[in-house]
């Protein structure tokens, strides 16, 4: 696709296609507005054919995951769970980019804190989950302290503090 | 009422083949093992040094979910890392070789400690003089495209039932690890750390790092309280490792802190790729434990009473290894 | 018959939007879910009925019900998950009129569209559940080639792009943070990459008219 290959300038009826089709592919993502929705309608309206369009964008996902799976086969059993987790993490990272560490001041709490007696519930994505002080402490330790070798450097350390326990 | 009119032409109408599992470990092309997995995992080791990238990094532990912004930067002599906290707790996490502090921002306490696993030396795990491919073997797959980049995967299969398997992606490139999978004797992912998105080659500034890492004003600085020591007496280490595990050190508080928590021996094992820690304290009559069972992902955690002292097991292990382990080092007054 | 597995949190996608438009009075929407679901639903009521003249039949009974129940429809599972009960209830309801055996599920693999399915459904009986035949899996190679060629012949960032999206599954705000542009930026180089495979795929998936589902 040459995006500068154009012998004659698109026809205005093209350029208006190309914006509904543009706002259907938005649309499967969930990423198009109140007020383009309201225009995407009546324009499906006007031209029926792009409910077509629709249906096409839909599959591409999946035909695109299977694809890529299908270059080198690995178990996909577990896969599809970790997957939606991943978009459900990804998605919501980008709310937060702010690096706070050079603000220097507190950043949004996904976790919130309700002290009991002698455990501590946090609250997390998957809902509120009972955790013993004592083993958390001793958790904490083991991902500081433990040494995970030859995977330490590239993706042991990274992955221990990012699991960080202890609030 | 909306109409229904199957407009479109029946284009859905084929089926995917399914990708058939054979056993639990997958259909990777059986192409020749190009090198040990000593070599290989040298090679993940390499790939950090020399070169900058940056990266959002998730990590998925049984129902947790943990993400992160990550900056890597290594030149000849030094390594240095820098890891926002994107979920949890605002942290900031940085590292110079083996040196670390953690901002806790919102309690305005920064963290400071050493890490000897995080050493510049290559191929360290080999100081006990084993080699990995005693434990594990390699199998490689073909390429998959990850966090738009293309990746090779491998497997590394063990040769026991003592330790999980991993499954790696590094960008075909460069050799970096994009992706890892531990997995269990089934091959079910137990756990994963990936970056969503990989920007390989970025400049990182390592002296806004150093600057960034020495500047403590308006916190609290915390060393670490626990100390390298000498094994307790009553731990017994045999001169051959156990289920190819080694006793790597020993950890304990000063005398000087509570005396509980000074009696607890923080002892660390590997088997040059999975690390296991068992803490053993003597039993207190004030404090009743009950033994337990659980597992983080692909941490599991084992708890009991073994003579007179409280050993709890934690580590990336099968629950049967960190049972072995727990019994086996224990010298019985 | 255990629904799909449910993501902690719903991932973004178009149903919500969707459904909510719905429910404030435009019908059109719904019009749209059903071109996304339908293939999926027939799918997998054909799995559930041997009948297949039935199914498009009772397909359509599915998403009328689905239309009318909509009011209920708490958002508090995801929408296909919500379908997917109604699917299986509807198909349920017809098989006992239709006096066959009421229906014994056991859950076993999981199938593309990442539904759960019974092998007992499975024995070759002149129909034929999964229809797996020899074409259709050298169909299913050529069609993954094709979009995999597709892929490796876009343009880096449209390639980038389009991975983010569907494989990564990253909004367009991470997908923009992460190529260092726009947002209106990676959703012109989604909708291109989208165009791209699709001109390429759609002359084979035409290709497969006269199969069923």
């Amino acid at each position: 696709m040459n995006e500068t290959m154009t012998q004659t300038s698109p026809s205005p009826a093209q350029i208006e296609a190309d914006h509904w089709r543009e706002c259907l592919s938005a649309l499967v993502d969930g990423e198009l507005s109140a007020t383009e929705v309201d225009g995407l309608m009546a324009a499906i309206e006007r031209d029926p054919q792009l409910q077509a369009v629709w249906a096409r964008y839909q599959t591409i996902g999946p035909l695109v995951v299977r694809a890529n799976a299908a270059l080198s086969p690995v178990p996909a059993a577990n896969d599809p769970v970790f997957w939606r987790r991943w978009a459900l993490a990804a998605s919501f990272v980008a709310i937060s980019t702010v690096t706070w560490g050079l603000l220097e001041q507190s950043a949004p709490d996904s976790a919130t804190l309700a002290q009991g007696q002698d455990t501590v519930w946090l609250s997390s994505a998957a809902g509120p989950m009972m955790r013993d002080p004592v083993l958390e402490e001793l958790l904490q330790e083991h991902r500081e302290l433990g040494d995970g070798g030859a995977l330490q450097v590239s993706t042991g350390f990274l992955r221990n503090v990012t699991l960080h326990t202890t609030p | 009422m909306p109409h229904f009119t199957p407009l479109i032409p029946a284009f859905g109408r084929w089926r995917w083949a399914r990708w058939a599992v054979v056993g639990g470990w997958g259909l990777l092309a059986a192409s020749a093992v190009a090198g040990t997995v000593d070599d290989w995992l040298s090679k993940t080791q390499e790939a950090t040094r020399g070169r900058a990238y940056t990266g959002t990094l998730v990590v998925s532990a049984g129902e947790e979910l943990s993400v992160s912004k990550v900056w890597h930067v290594c030149d000849r002599t030094t390594q240095m890392e820098r890891v926002d906290s994107l979920s949890g707790p605002a942290r900031t996490t940085i590292r110079r070789n083996s040196e670390v502090i953690t901002f806790a921002h919102d309690k305005k306490i920064a963290y400071t400690d050493q890490r000897e696993s995080l050493g510049l030396l290559p191929m360290r795990w080999r100081a006990n003089g084993e080699s990995l491919d005693r434990l594990y073997r390699l199998r490689e797959g073909g390429v998959q495209r990850v966090a738009g980049h293309d990746a090779k995967v491998v497997e590394l299969l063990p040769h026991d039932a003592s330790r999980w398997g991993y499954r790696i992606w590094t960008e075909a490139q460069t050799g970096v690890v994009i992706k890892l999978q531990t997995l269990d004797g089934r091959g079910a992912v137990l756990e994963q750390v990936a970056y969503t998105e990989l920007q390989l080659g970025a400049s990182v500034s390592m002296q806004a790092l150093e600057q960034r890492m020495k500047n403590t004003d308006g916190y609290v600085v915390k060393p670490r309280a626990l100390k390298k020591s000498t094994w307790p007496p009553y731990v017994r280490l045999k001169p051959e490792s156990m289920l190819g595990f080694s006793a790597m050190s020993c950890y304990q508080r000063a005398e000087t802190d509570a005396p509980a928590l000074s009696a607890r021996a923080h002892c660390i094992f590997s088997d040059g790729l999975a690390s296991v820690s068992v803490f053993v304290e003597p039993i207190r009559a004030d404090a009743p434990f009950t033994p337990t069972q659980t597992q983080r992902g692909a941490t599991q955690v084992v708890t009991q009473a073994l003579g007179p002292y409280w050993v709890s097991a934690m580590g990336e292990a099968p629950p049967e290894t960190l049972q072995r382990l727990s019994k086996h080092l224990l010298l019985q007054p | 018959m255990t629904p799909p597995d449910e993501p902690v949190r719903p991932l973004p996608n178009s149903d919500s939007l969707l459904v909510q438009r719905c429910l404030d009075g435009d019908k059109r929407a719904f019009d749209l879910l059903v071109i996304k679901y339908q293939r999926r639903v027939e799918r997998l009521i054909g799995r559930m009925v041997r009948d297949v003249d039935a199914v498009p039949d009772i397909a359509q009974e599915t998403f009328i019900r689905a239309y009318r129940a909509l009011p209920q429809y708490r958002g508090d599972a995801q929408f296909y998950t919500w379908l997917y009960r109604i699917a299986v209830n509807t198909a349920k309801k017809r098989l006992m009129v239709m006096k066959r055996d009421p229906l014994v599920f056991a859950p076993d693999t999981v199938d593309e569209d990442g539904d759960e399915t019974s092998s007992v459904w499975r024995e070759p009986r002149g129909y034929s559940a999964d229809n797996e035949t020899p074409e259709s899996v050298l169909a299913s190679r050529e069609i993954a080639q094709a979009v995999n060629d597709a892929m490796a012949a876009l343009p880096p960032d449209l390639r980038t792009a389009i991975e983010l999206r569907e494989l990564e599954g990253l909004s367009y705000e991470a997908i923009a943070l992460a190529q260092g542009c726009p947002i209106g930026t990676v959703r012109s180089r989604i909708f291109r990459a989208r165009e791209a495979i699709s001109a390429r795929i759609q002359p084979m998936l035409e290709h497969q008219t006269g199969k069923r589902w």
